[in-house]
């Protein structure tokens, strides 16, 4: 296992959904190769951080929930 | 905020029941489901938008959809269920148009993702956070930003987006995987230029 290869199925390596055989290749990539094991690293990271955004709002600015509603209402009342 | 007070005294009713009262033709049902909703609907079209304007256009057009089709909601799932699935199936009808009237001008596929992998800087990877991680989202291209934003924010699965992109899962899952890499890149720089100023 090359590090284009492993790099190419980290992904996959992550969701546990290649053969056994490539699971247990690309571990020893990584054990071995510090640069793959960092793009690793980052990954498992940005993926968590992601599913901590589900459902999360504090780091979005909103726009005006009223002017919105007054601009929705406005739309509205120009399709009737 | 305002008037939340006095509504905790009397029991609140249900999406459902506000659903069916807006069906009606109730325009105060209608407005408290905004209100109760709005915020989500904007977070998820800015998210897979990656623009604030056009999140705010998507956002009216998802509500006054919702309006037209809200005497179709049964209540068989939770209504925030399914107005996210009415919120995602407008957002990529957008996404669909806008890349036919821009012909294939963008199409992120043709370039490859760099993966950088030495570190010049012996603190490695900087702090993945949610802010950095939301503003390298939105500079994703287009196709990498939806499948990220649907299968690794959103947690549907390949099939599921495949399904709604009219793609295959082998397209969902390599788009997935080029979207992460080039996030991973994304932080890094805006990292960069931030020690650089
Ligand atoms: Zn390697």
């Amino acid at each position: 296992m090359d590090c284009a290869k492993s790099l190419e199925l980290l992904s996959e390596y992550h969701a546990g959904t290649l053969e056994e055989v490539e699971m247990l290749e690309i571990r020893a990539h990584l054990q071995a190769c510090s640069p793959c094991a960092d793009v690793f690293h980052d990954m498992v990271l940005i993926v968590q951080t992601a599913q901590s955004l589900c459902d999360a709002v504090d780091t979005i600015a909103f726009p005006d929930e009223d002017a919105l509603w007054r601009r929705l209402c406005a739309a509205r009342g120009s399709l009737h | 905020m305002k008037g939340s007070v006095v509504k905790e005294v009397h029991e609140q009713p249900t999406d459902l029941e506000l659903a069916r009262r807006a069906a009606a033709g109730d325009a105060a049902a209608f407005e408290e489901i905004y209100r109760r909703h709005f915020r989500r609907v904007y977070a998820l079209c800015l998210r897979m938008l990656g623009n604030p304007a056009e999140a705010e256009d998507l956002t009216q057009e998802v509500f006054l959809n919702l309006y037209n089709k809200i005497g179709t909601f049964r209540g068989e799932s939770a209504f925030s269920t399914w107005l996210h699935r009415l919120t995602v199936n407008q957002v990529l009808m957008h996404l669909r148009r806008k890349s036919t009237r821009s012909e294939q001008t963008t199409e992120e596929g043709e370039t490859p993702v760099q993966i950088v992998q030495g570190t010049e800087d012996p603190s490695r990877m900087p702090i993945i956070d949610r802010i950095a991680l939301e503003k390298a989202i939105a500079q994703l291209p287009p196709g990498y930003r939806t499948v990220f934003v649907l299968h690794d924010i959103e947690g549907y699965d390949h099939d599921e987006i495949a399904r709604m992109m009219g793609t295959s899962s082998g397209t969902s899952k390599s788009q997935l995987h080029k979207a992460r890499l080039k996030l991973r890149n994304l932080i890094r720089q805006q990292a960069q230029e931030a020690t650089h100023n």
